[in-house]
């Protein structure tokens, strides 16, 4: 066999091409004469670069090519569809069309009412947007910047559709999981009730639900500050894994004596158990989860009438308060209560809408 | 995941991680397929990335494509000529390949049994051959394309590229024999 056709074995081997016999060819030829050996060896060592200086393209550098690419995505995709159909994706989607059709009218009279407001002054094209999840289902948003919001059930939402001012500032009563693009120079701000939530580029959960007895933001990565409603100086920041959680004045907090209580537990930060796979109590609901440990039946209560859409009531006080712990997942409501009754002693009663509770009669 | 497997999951199932898989994987090889008839690092990104934002746009079509590897070649080729002739007063009708690839061994000359003269041998002789041949070469070495494609990208024809090649190892051979 000759030079031109090793050249020839060579070439088909590289794109590829060579049969099993021809490859069969290739190494028996080099096994022959091992001083062909040595062309292999350079070919395979020979590697490109362009312009040897530039090593533009590495892992950190393409990581933020790939953010500026969304960014371009989803200013590309604001700009052909004003629809929201486009940004939301609902997770029922039997529940879909409905919820679809609502959120567009929506957000058609949101523009109306904006477009009126704005009739005297330069129309800009930034528009406030507003999500407003039912009871029972999820939804997830995606805004202009790439930031994706993972809303929980019975959850309200504003954001405007394009971010233009210096800073990115929604609004949330209810339970929201954050991912936000890093962008150093627009700090993304989440305003609630009870605190806001300032950040540059991190993943994290908000639950602030205007029924529940607490508020509290949790940390998964990155880091963020956080600045009270009441105390504006008063700045908390976070490390990855840590909670805060801040008491909601209650329903009767006008009383000047209960007041005074509240105000002294302000606020408190803790650290989350570490449990493997970034799964914890506080984000366990993005995946259709209630996770509890020792919590308050109350509370679990509360978190199941948003994922069922129930309405649930005690018939006896004292069972609001047993502590309970466990997962549940995508069982129905019936099952759900199965589940629960194993570990606790109570029954049910079912009526339309409304669940009762109650502890069982000793027998 | 392979590139067909991509290109379906961003098609079918909106999949972004998908897509940030694919441009992972591509962006790189596809930088410096543009810069090669460019000669510009900048503009050759830019293009690179307009490409991206049409996938994810038009993804809804992209289950027509047979060969995605080889379509995002074209794309980009097709791209650079455009951006060619909106910049300069001339039609170009073809493009020019720049010298833009430099070869170098990635490995110690001890470790192949060659002397430091003989190496800078082959790194000369190598980048002393013809623009198109290098282009080639590197695209059927590094890119894993086979010769089929890269004609069907360079609009050549399946021999010329094979013969292309051919040159490439003849060169490496006459100079290390």
């Amino acid at each position: 066999m000759g030079k031109s056709r090793f050249i020839e074995l060579m070439a088909k081997s590289m794109d590829g091409s060579a049969s099993k016999d021809e490859l069969k060819e290739l190494e028996l030829f080099l096994k022959q004469y091992p001083g062909y050996k040595k062309i292999q060896h350079v070919t395979d060592a020979l590697t490109s670069t362009i312009n040897k200086d530039d090593a533009i393209l590495e892992v950190t550098a393409i990581n933020n090519k790939l953010d500026e690419l969304w960014v371009k995505i989803k200013s590309a995709e604001g700009s052909a569809t004003e629809t929201l159909n486009d940004n939301i994706r609902s997770f029922n989607y039997w529940k879909w069309i409905g919820s679809a059709a609502a959120v567009t009218v929506f957000a058609l009279l949101s523009f109306l009412f904006y477009y009126k407001q704005q009739a005297g002054r330069q129309i800009t094209e930034v528009t406030i947007k507003r999500v407003d999840v039912p009871f029972g289902k999820m939804m997830q948003v995606t805004l202009s910047d790439g930031t994706k919001v993972k809303l929980n059930a019975g959850s309200h939402f504003t954001y405007p559709s394009v971010f233009s001012n210096a800073q990115r500032e929604v609004n949330l009563e209810g339970e929201g999981f954050f991912e936000v693009t890093k962008n150093a120079k627009k700090p993304f701000l989440v305003h609630t009730a009870g605190f806001t939530v300032k950040v540059l580029g991190t993943v994290f959960n908000v639950k602030a639900y205007r029924d529940d007895k607490s508020t509290e933001t949790t940390l998964l990565k990155g880091k963020v500050q956080v600045e009270l409603t009441d105390d504006p100086e008063k700045k908390i920041i976070l490390s990855p894994h840590e909670k805060l959680t801040i008491n909601n004045p209650l329903p009767m907090a006008n009383h000047p004596a209960i007041k005074v209580d509240v105000a002294k537990i302000k606020y408190e930060v803790a650290t989350l158990p570490n449990i493997s796979n970034d799964i914890y109590q506080e984000n366990a609901w993005t995946e259709n989860k209630i996770m509890f440990v020792n919590n308050d039946f109350e509370d679990v209560a509360r978190q199941m009438e948003r994922k069922y859409d129930v309405h649930i009531v005690f018939e006896d006080e004292a069972l609001k308060k047993e502590q309970i712990s466990g997962v549940l997942k995508n069982e129905t409501l019936e099952s759900a209560l199965l589940i629960l009754k194993q570990i606790m002693p109570f029954q049910s009663k079912i009526e339309g809408n409304t669940v009762y509770l109650a502890y069982k009669l000793k027998k | 995941m392979n590139i067909h497997e991509l290109v379906h999951l961003i098609r079918f199932n909106n999949d972004e991680s998908a897509f940030n898989e694919l441009y992972k994987a591509q962006v790189v090889k596809l930088c410096q397929f543009a810069n090669s008839f460019l000669d510009d690092n900048e503009a050759s990104e830019e293009i690179v990335n307009d490409v991206f934002v049409k996938i994810w746009l038009n993804r809804s079509t992209l289950d027509k494509i047979r060969n995605p590897q080889v379509y995002l070649y074209v794309v980009v080729k097709n791209a650079c000529l455009n951006h060619i002739r909106s910049n300069s007063s001339r039609t170009v009708r073809e493009l020019n390949i720049a010298e833009s690839f430099y070869f170098h061994l990635n490995a110690d000359p001890a470790q192949l049994l060659i002397s430091k003269e003989l190496h800078a041998e082959i790194i000369n002789a190598v980048n002393c051959l013809p623009p198109r041949c290098k282009l080639i070469f590197k695209m059927v070495k590094e890119d894993g394309l086979s010769c089929n494609e890269v004609a069907s990208i360079l609009d050549l024809s399946n021999k010329t590229v094979f013969a292309q090649l051919s040159i490439a190892l003849k060169k490496l051979e006459s100079v290390l024999s």
